[in-house]
């Protein structure tokens, strides 16, 4: 069941522009906001809400804003997360390519709400089309008094700036990214101190992702209760899935929190290439433990997913059928995360790596027999026990690749053995390139 | 809660009160529970990256790190567990995994982490069976190796480099497994101050001047003290066979907190140089012939008693020196005084720090002098005419402590130094304008009917200030954090016409103000050297000669009444054929002292020069009698920093050859002129001194009982007079690799810079028409100089800016000889020059 509630501009014609989207209802919310709303009033409609941070960790957005002290005479800023980097997620680009607006007023909104005069918008530096649009749209918010001094005759000022990555998936996590903005490696820091309190320039700040705050014009604009209604008992809203991999319809689907994945397969993306069966889903995003196909009956959010052992991550969905060689996609996954691994902490630096070089040696027939156990023993040292998420990201996948594929990563040719690389993530460079 | 700020953590099942506001590693350090880690080191920031530290905190699930997780009232902490052996296993599994493990021939090994922990552990697997990526060592830096492939990724020498050091030298460059810790082109410079190598907790960091030169456990330690600067730092030499090898800091000890600069860590090549003067020598029919002591000690004191015996005692002068020890500073002044019979007494310290003294001396009252730990902690810092950044790189690292807790640092001078690249805010004043200024702040700031005289408008201009600059600057000595604020004042002040009555005032609004000072002192033991007595009118511990008697009374012994002269009255003594004869201990007048020409006229001028050196100097050329002295490394003593810290030390090696401690030379010598010191070691030096000058925490009581000095009047001619004959300016700076001429004789330093460099303004060079390397000629009215030259934009145009205590290339040659009438101390700041392409 679609519903078009976050892409509900997305088929206009120039939908990207501020005619359009005012003419949609656009920044209405704001004036209404800024004309009789407390900051207070906002977080806790955002609260009701039961807005979950759509960035993969699911963290309810209100709480997280709430971690900000109020009593900190330092300036606080917001960043957006605009570093869409996990393989099988497409779900931000197009929020900025076709309705950069909507991301902006939700900016605005949640600036309000916390208290923030500046914020800072960070973009994939991949994102060429979408870095347009965005600058193009706060331009127009600034002629429009959208933005900049005295908000539509507030007393409420916001400046938003766009800072653009430059090509490190590491920059997604949130202290990387804080790094990049100050002009340093995106490194990710220790914690604490957290961001809410110690942040970005040492100041309170606060790390949302794009979907995230494009829901906050809908919540604010038709009410907490409403949006609730949307989703799960848990988790408001609706969500955006990038559907990829084998199947006949990959692409963007806004669809209800719990949205059975198979209905999801089937009937928005119309099923497996080539009628084939299904033979294992990354539900979301590339760093998600793969489901097999008998785990496949199950609801896509955020609790039902963690209780089978995955994540609802980003949304990104990448369905692989029946005769894909599981130890090609594992390796094609694992060459990425060792790519992207900072080199900070020992288990992800020497992980990732050792885990690629025993992948090779599977793939070119060179694996022993203790191969499969030797995977699954580096990724549990890496997993929860690196800096930043990134080891755990890449340890998800080796742990469910091989223990529910084990036989494929076992000397020998597997059943689906086959050259690694798939359409939908094309191979990356090999980490030292 | 616990009260006074400790808080209770229960460790291993055992609960302990510890301070609040630690981390948990921290916590378990103090209480001496031993957590593996390898980029944990407490100094620096916590990185959280090697995860060897990882324990159990009750009720978080997942292991932590401790070095990154604060201790909290109430936690319980596991630091052993079969889960944490494991997870450490593992690390210590990966680290393997890529490590050379080429432990035979690596520098480091039996003190290296990596292979300690790997021996504690044990039973490590080592399922790793892919072959290892060669990397390469580099040897891009000339005194410190980098051998990627040892490199465990801990960064802490990333971390010193930046956070301690600030020279941001080292970088992480790379993601993933291939980052490196290196230099890069674009990085900050490298100031070879080897706190990389200390911190590394394997073979990636290496003294390359250690390369192989023994074992660890072959080495023998001892504690000495650095013999370059002011700044008094606690050495750890490293020897074999009574040879130096290496020099490290030992832990947290000393004045210098674990750091050292590039003189300190690599500065020793001198102390083993085939240079070192290994027999006395005397002339002999114009040569210099190698003898005996007995035979050089009896030639000495025949010619000494000669002289005496015909031109009186007055026709004798004496150098002390700025280098040597306390003690032998004391039996220097005492032999002068009561074996020789005057009080021509003088060293070095006269070109900086007698002058501050003198200042000091005309205050009467408590001025609060602040410690290295005083600045680390200051919240401001007021810096005129001192570079401490290269004249004493320990203060320096303390001002940089200071500035990175938010330490507000302003800088008045006419040069562009590594000081003042560091701080908030950097006041250009015109070249010799340092006295003007504070002058103009006494006016702003002190109430003083002396000052009368002077006009506002005329000192700004002079100085080049605007009123609110001045302003600007005297704010920082008001409001509440006057009690934390430091200032910082050196050779541009000490060394300018009326420099003491600048110090003076600079001490009174000091002292009115709450605030506190330090003294920049260049040469490691001129403060010592003062107290001990080597001055013309001061007896040991500042006494005026008036207070003779005391001291008449413990050395049986009479002393002069009148006052002696100073370095340069001397000098010109002997110029004028008074002075017959010169006793120079430790000193080398004739690279050190202004106008080169002047002091070797007046030195060959005298009858007889004895010279008491490690080599054979300039000034050792020139002597008649040559006596081999051992070095700091080869002798006990003590030695004063520029805090006033007595510091004792020992010797660590044997003197090379037959060279002596220059005490018991002049014990000997004593003797063999008829009045002999009775002391049969270097102990009863010191108890004697210490008995007539009373020492309170390692500091001495000096007698400082308010000089009155002669005040400058608006007349004073501050800052070059213009002469179109000669149309830049040369200042004198110092340099982290040069001071005095055993560094010349380091090859660590040779390497950490080989020649000087005159650097000057790419206008000035394009004028010229030369660029980066080119030679040059400098010449002043006195003398002349070869040097290669270095564009720099930040040195102002028209001026030039060259180093101190290169031997290569000696600007002291371009420089007059006159004296301020106060300190009697020669200006050797800034001198008018003229300049042609070789």
């Amino acid at each position: 069941m679609i519903v078009k509630v976050l892409t509900r501009n997305f088929d206009k014609p120039d939908s990207h522009t501020l005619a359009v989207y005012e003419a949609g209802g656009g920044y209405r919310t704001l004036r209404k906001v800024l004309e009789s709303w407390t900051p207070e009033q906002v977080v806790e409609e955002v609260k009701a809400s039961n807005l979950r941070g759509r960035g993969g960790a699911g963290f309810p957005t209100a709480i997280k804003w709430g971690f900000v002290p109020k009593d900190s005479p330092k300036p606080k800023y917001i960043c957006v997360n605009a570093d869409e980097g996990e393989p099988g997620t497409f779900k931000d680009r197009h929020i900025m390519e076709q309705d950069p607006h909507l991301m902006v007023e939700g900016t605005i909104l949640s600036a309000y709400a916390i208290g923030v005069q500046t914020a800072y918008i960070y973009i994939r530096g991949e994102f060429v089309l979408a870095g347009e649009r965005t600058e193009a749209a706060i331009a127009e918010a600034y002629a429009k008094g959208y933005l900049g001094e005295n908000i539509l005759g507030s007393s409420y000022s916001l400046d938003i700036h766009v800072h653009y990555g430059a090509g490190s998936y590491i920059c997604g996590e949130e202290t990387a990214l804080i790094e990049s903005i100050e002009g340093k490696k995106g490194w990710p820091r220790v914690k604490p101190p957290f961001p809410a309190v110690e942040g970005l320039f040492g100041c309170p700040t606060v790390v949302n992702n794009v979907e995230t705050l494009a829901n906050v014009p809908l919540i604010l604009d038709k009410g907490a209760a409403w949006f609730a209604g949307l989703g799960t008992e848990k988790s408001g809203g609706t969500k955006l899935f990038t559907i990829s991999g084998h199947v006949n319809r990959p692409g963007l689907y806004e669809l209800p929190m719990g949205t059975p994945l198979l209905e999801m397969i089937e009937e928005q993306a119309g099923g497996v290439t080539g009628g084939k069966k299904i033979k294992a889903v990354i539900p979301g995003g590339a760093s998600c433990p793969v489901l097999a196909a008998h785990e496949l009956d199950i609801k896509m959010d955020f609790n039902t997913l963690m209780a089978a052992g995955s994540m609802l991550g980003s949304g990104g969905v990448i369905v692989l059928a029946e005769g894909t060689s599981m130890l090609a996609a594992l390796l094609n996954l694992e060459r990425f995360f060792a790519h992207e691994s900072c080199g900070q902490c020992t288990p992800c630096r020497e992980g990732t790596r050792w885990i690629v070089q025993i992948l090779e040696r599977i793939e070119r027939g060179e694996g022993t027999a203790g191969d499969p156990d030797t995977l699954i023993d580096i990724a549990e040292h890496m997993a929860g026990r690196t800096v930043c998420p990134l080891g755990e990201a890449a340890a998800g996948p080796v742990k469910s690749f091989v223990k529910k594929f084990r036989d494929e990563f076992l000397p020998g040719p597997g059943p689906d053995a086959g050259p690694s690389g798939t359409e939908h993530h094309p191979q990356v460079a090999g980490q030292d390139g | 809660m616990s009260g006074n700020n400790l808080i209770s953590v229960t460790v291993n099942d055992k609960v302990y009160q510890v301070p609040a506001g630690l981390s948990i590693i921290q916590a378990a350090d103090r209480i001496g529970v031993c957590i593996p880690r390898f980029c944990y080191l407490e100094k620096l920031s916590p990185l959280g990256g090697c995860r060897m530290c990882l324990i159990t905190v009750q009720g978080i699930p997942k292991l932590q790190t401790a070095c990154t997780t604060p201790a909290k009232d109430g936690m319980v902490v596991v630091t052993e567990s079969e889960e944490i052996d494991k997870a450490r296993k593992a690390t210590l599994e990966l680290q393997l995994a890529q490590h050379p493990l080429d432990c035979f021939h690596c520098d480091k090994a039996t003190r290296c982490d990596l292979q300690d922990l790997t021996y504690l552990f044990g039973d490590i697997q080592h399922r790793y069976d892919f072959p290892r990526k060669d990397l390469p060592t580099l040897y891009d830096n000339p005194l410190i190796e980098r051998n990627l492939g040892r490199c465990v990724h801990c960064e802490r020498c990333v971390r010193v480099c930046e956070e301690i050091q600030g020279a941001d030298a080292i970088s992480a460059t790379r993601r993933g497994r291939p980052t490196e810790m290196r230099e890069v082109p674009g990085g900050g410079e490298c100031q070879h101050c080897g706190h990389c190598v200390d911190v590394c907790p394997v073979g990636a960091n290496l003294d390359r001047l250690f390369s192989h030169r023994g074992r660890p456990f072959q080495m023998e330690e001892g504690l000495s003290l650095c013999p370059y600067c002011g700044c008094g730092c606690t050495l750890s030499l490293n020897t074999r066979e009574g040879r130096i090898m290496r020099v490290w800091p030992r832990g947290d000890e000393g004045v210098n907190h674990g750091s050292l600069c590039a003189r300190g860590r690599f500065g020793w090549g001198f102390v083993n140089h085939p240079e070192r003067l290994a027999r006395p020598r005397i002339k002999k029919n114009g040569q210099l012939v190698e003898v005996d002591w007995e035979e050089a000690l009896l030639f000495t004191a025949t010619r000494l008693e000669k002289i005496i015996r015909e031109h009186g005692p007055q026709s004798v002068g004496g150098l002390g020196s700025a280098r040597a020890t306390d003690e032998a500073n004391y039996l220097f002044q005492r032999f002068m005084r009561c074996v020789i019979g005057n009080n021509n007494i003088d060293s070095s310290a006269r070109l900086g720090y007698t002058a501050g003294l003198t200042g000091r001396l005309g205050v009467a009252g408590d001025v609060r002098e602040a410690t290295l730990d005083d600045v680390r902690r200051a919240a401001r810092l007021l810096v005129i005419g001192a570079d401490p950044v290269e004249t004493n790189p320990i203060l320096g690292l303390a001002m940089k402590a200071a500035i990175r807790k938010g330490a507000t640092v302003v800088v008045a001078d006419p040069r562009t130094t590594l000081t003042s690249r560091w701080a908030s805010q950097h006041f250009r004043i015109r070249p010799g304008s340092e006295v003007p200024l504070i002058l103009a702040l006494a006016r702003l700031l002190l109430n003083e009917r002396e000052l009368s005289a002077f006009k506002d408008a005329d000192l700004l201009a002079r100085i080049a200030l605007r009123s609110e600059e001045l302003a600007s600057l005297a704010g920082m000595l008001e409001g509440d954090a006057a009690e934390q604020t430091v200032v910082l004042a050196g050779r541009g002040v000490t060394q300018a016409p009326y420099g003491a009555s600048a110090v003076a005032a600079l001490l009174r609004i000091v002292a009115k103000r709450g605030a506190s000072y330090l003294l920049t002192v260049d040469r490691n033991n001129e403060r010592g050297s003062c107290e001990a007595g080597v001055l013309p009118d001061r007896l040991p511990g500042l006494a005026p000669l008036s207070d003779r008697e005391r001291f008449e009374k413990v050395w049986g012994q009479k002393v002069p009444e009148q006052p002696g002269l100073s370095a340069y009255e001397m000098l010109q003594a002997a110029r004028d054929g008074k002075q017959k004869a010169f006793y120079i201990m430790g000193e080398n007048p004739v690279d050190d002292f202004p106008d080169t020409r002047y002091v070797e006229e007046a030195l060959s001028s005298a009858e007889f020069l004895v010279v008491q050196d490690l080599f054979m100097t300039p000034t050792a050329v020139m002597a008649d009698v040559i006596l081999p002295s051992a070095s700091f490394a080869e002798k006990a003593g003590q030695f004063t920093n520029l805090e006033g810290r007595v510091q004792p030390y020992t010797a660590v090696i044997p003197p090379v050859g037959q060279a002596r401690p220059d005490a018991r030379i002049l014990v000997e010598l004593s003797r063999k002129m008829g009045k002999g010191f009775p002391h049969k070691n270097i102990v009863e030096v010191r108890e004697e001194m210490n008995n007539l000058v009373p020492m309170k925490e390692s500091q001495r009581q000096l007698a400082c009982n308010g000089l009155s000095h002669a005040v400058p009047g608006p007349e004073v001619q501050w800052g070059p007079v213009e002469d179109s004959d000669f149309p830049y300016l040369l200042l004198t700076t110092a340099s982290l690799y040069r001071n005095g001429a055993e560094s010349n004789l380091a090859v660590g330093l040779q390497k950490g810079q080989e020649r000087a460099a005159l650097r000057l303004h790419p206008a000035d060079a394009q004028g010229l028409g030369v660029s980066d390397g080119d030679s040059v000629m400098v010449t002043s009215k006195t003398g002349e100089i070869q040097v290669s030259v270095r564009l720099d934009d930040e040195i102002a145009p028209d001026t030039l800016q060259l180093a101190e205590g290169f031997s290569d290339a000696n600007p002291k040659t371009l420089f007059g000889h006159e004296i301020d009438p106060v300190t009697r101390t020669p200006m050797a700041r800034y001198v008018q020059v003229k300049m042609r392409k070789l």
